[in-house]
């Protein structure tokens, strides 16, 4: 049992819970799933989870109760996940290859122009290998942009819940959107011309 | 409404976000432009590859781990607190106790009195030990002997050199 029934949240904001138990049962699913989209190492994405659990508990007095829970929760993740990243980048910077270098910029391509052998169609028809090759197009994507990718098309957020969450405007996160949905249709060529033929 | 313009608003109307004039604008130009139609197309495709991901199951035990770390958080940010929160009690404590009030009171005044007076002195005391008068006295013979000489030979100093080069200059001109 969670020892934070006297913690409770706002009664006006939109998405009301009582204690952070409720919180927990209510969120654990969708900010689960967003940090294993966002982080590329399976050992963090538990571990991640809890820490914005953890971290929301300790600041949950002091939310603003103006703001959004929902987004709040999302705003912890993405720093966490972000700042987890670029730890991990930073270790492994001189690992990297050139062309992930900088890759960090929203307008950066992190990929090669030669092809990837991997992207062949005809090796990925099952729906499985289809979920590996976008979860893998994803994680290529810089991670200001992922984040925008996931919490509108995945996650379900409003530009402006994203907005709120990212701490940035709504300009931005359209733009964001439009950028990494360049990206990666660019990744995901071969199994977009499935659906040009008619054309 | 040009391929540019298409761009700005692609995002909006593949949300379907905009309505009215503007989203028709968009319509007739994604009906005479086939390379944005293409572009949004292929958008469109990428976006519904992204929404058809599953979502991932939550480990069994997630709830019961989370709980653990957070007691365990609690209690090592609280240690902290729980420390100087001791020490105060027990400062409070003390001067609270009427028998501890009685003597530690009257011990703290005097201390800081004692600590003014003593400082006061030390002040005092330095200041007037720093320079005699014998000092004082042979330090003013000095400084009338310095100013006499310089007023009587405002050139003899080591700093009008160049004035001196200077003036043997202009008379040797003139």
């Amino acid at each position: 049992m969670l020892t934070a029934d006297a913690v409770s949240a706002s009664k006006n904001q939109q998405d009301e819970c009582k204690t952070f138990e409720e919180v927990v049962a209510r969120y654990k699913d969708a900010i689960y799933n967003y940090i294993w989209r966002m982080v590329s190492n399976r050992d963090d994405v538990e571990d991640l989870t809890q820490e914005v659990f953890v971290r929301a508990f300790t600041s949950f007095k002091r939310f603003r109760h103006d703001s959004n829970l929902k987004t709040w929760l999302y705003r912890i993740a993405t720093n966490l996940c972000i700042d987890r990243y670029r730890r991990k980048a930073l270790e492994n910077k001189i690992m990297r290859p050139l062309d992930q270098i900088g890759a960090d910029e929203e307008n950066d391509t992190k990929w090669s122009d030669v092809p990837d052998v991997r992207f062949d169609p005809l090796h990925t028809y099952e729906r499985r290998e289809l979920q590996a090759e976008v979860q893998r197009a994803l994680s290529l994507l810089p991670g200001k942009l992922r984040s925008a990718i996931l919490l509108y098309d995945i996650q379900g957020l409003t530009y402006e819940e994203i907005a709120e969450a990212l701490g940035c405007p709504i300009g931005t996160v359209k733009s964001r959107l439009f950028n990494g949905r360049m990206q990666l249709r660019k990744l995901l060529k071969p199994y977009l011309q499935s659906d040009v033929d008619t054309q | 409404m040009d391929c540019k313009d298409i761009k700005e608003h692609m995002i909006d109307y593949l949300g379907g976000t905009i309505a009215g004039e503007l989203r028709c604008a968009v319509e007739e130009h994604l009906r005479v432009c086939e390379k944005c139609r293409l572009l949004a197309k292929d958008l469109e495709r990428t976006a519904s590859l992204v929404r058809m991901l599953d979502p991932v199951p939550v480990p069994a035990g997630f709830e019961k781990r989370l709980s653990q770390r957070i007691v365990a958080h609690q209690s090592a940010s609280s240690l902290w607190h729980s420390i100087s929160s001791a020490i105060i009690a027990i400062g409070q404590s003390l001067l609270v106790k009427p028998v501890g009030r009685r003597i530690l009171r009257p011990a703290i005044a005097m201390l800081l009195l004692c600590a003014l007076i003593g400082g006061s002195l030390f002040l005092l005391l330095s200041s007037n030990n720093r320079v005699d008068a014998t000092d004082r006295a042979f330090i003013e013979v000095c400084r009338e002997q310095h100013m006499s000489f310089a007023a009587a030979n405002p050139l003899a100093d080591e700093s009008a050199l160049l004035l001196k080069e200077r003036m043997s200059q202009m008379s040797d001109n003139l």
